[in-house]
């Protein structure tokens, strides 16, 4: 397990996770506060958190009402 | 003019108001970096969750930069178009319904401002996200497979930026005529769709087509020479933009009185 996590070149990988991190609390922060939401709001969080890259491009497609 | 700089900040601020700012420039560096990425560690990624049996030798022949940087791009123009579609909808439409529009209009602005407004506020997230996403996608393709010459990068994301906004320009003209955010959507992507494939089964008589963009770009992307009909498909491009344009004002006029 240890080789394998030294196997993976962190200066490529750094910057993806980083911006995958920025794009979920970006959709976090703007569910949390979102006054009504299409569809539950705790379904949204969930989703957000769970589920990468998908969930938060869902929860910003679909997610917020056009105000 | 002024007015229109004034509506061209108040949709900026709007966009940067529901982060459109932020997620939309992200997924599309994210796209574009992914491609890199997984066709580099590709066979590692096979060995390690593939389960293919011991001793099993894949032939997988690294791909060169250019065809990497062509699936960056066939994606955008998948993904990438769907998410710029989605994200484009409500932009009159929403605005119409919610009466936001009826209360600029009441403004005496003109027309035509509006919807400038309205799509350079497309073309510039559109631009900005294509730039940002396909200059990821080139450093992370020098940095693990090969350096692609920075001229035909320009070159291709050029072209290739004049297809996403034809797309983008449709969708506009689309929110000005429909009312519910999902038509408007629905019917631009299946246009954008059509137009593509058409394009692709009638490859000869359609030399004229905006879909054709995809493919100068790829042919810019691997020889760096471009055909000769690119002129023609350029020309025809920009003319079914400035007509959509036209279209959209007239159409958005025309609803306006209306009401």
């Amino acid at each position: 397990m240890n080789e394998l996590l030294n196997g993976i070149p962190w200066g490529a990988i750094a910057p993806i996770l980083v911006l995958q991190l920025i794009l979920m609390i970006t959709a976090f922060v703007s569910c949390i506060r979102e006054e009504n939401t299409n569809g539950p709001k705790w379904l949204w969080i969930l989703i957000i958190l769970i589920i990468q890259l998908i969930g938060p491009v869902l929860y910003f497609v679909v997610g917020r009402r056009n105000d | 003019m002024t007015q229109w700089t004034v509506l061209y900040r108040k949709e900026m601020t709007e966009m940067m108001r529901n982060y459109k700012m932020i997620w939309i420039p992200i997924v599309f560096i994210l796209l574009g970096v992914m491609q890199p990425v997984s066709s580099y560690y590709m066979p590692e990624i096979l060995d390690t969750f593939g389960g293919l049996p011991d001793g099993t030798i894949l032939e997988m022949p690294t791909p060169t930069g250019t065809e990497v940087l062509m699936n960056v791009l066939s994606n955008y123009g998948m993904l990438g178009v769907l998410i710029l579609v989605l994200s484009a909808m409500g932009v009159v439409s929403a605005e119409r319904q919610s009466g936001v529009a009826g209360m600029v209009m009441i403004r005496a602005v003109p027309y035509s401002s509006y919807i400038l407004s309205k799509w350079a506020g497309l073309l510039t997230i559109t631009l900005i996200s294509l730039f940002i996403g396909y200059a990821a996608a080139w450093y992370y393709t020098g940095l693990l497979i090969e350096t692609v010459a920075f001229e035909r990068i320009f070159q291709s994301v050029v072209i290739y930026s004049i297809w996403l906004v034809f797309v983008v320009t449709l969708t506009l003209l689309f929110s000005t005529i429909m009312k519910g955010n999902g038509s408007v959507a629905f019917v631009s992507i299946f246009v954008v769709f059509a137009i593509s494939t058409v394009t692709s089964i009638l490859g000869k008589y359609m030399k004229w087509s905006p879909a054709t963009m995809t493919e100068h770009t790829g042919q810019v992307l691997l020889s760096g020479e471009l055909d000769s009909s690119f002129l023609l498909a350029f020309i025809t491009t920009i003319a079914i933009i400035i007509f959509l344009l036209i279209l959209s004002i007239q159409i958005f006029k025309h609803k306006e009185l209306l009401e």
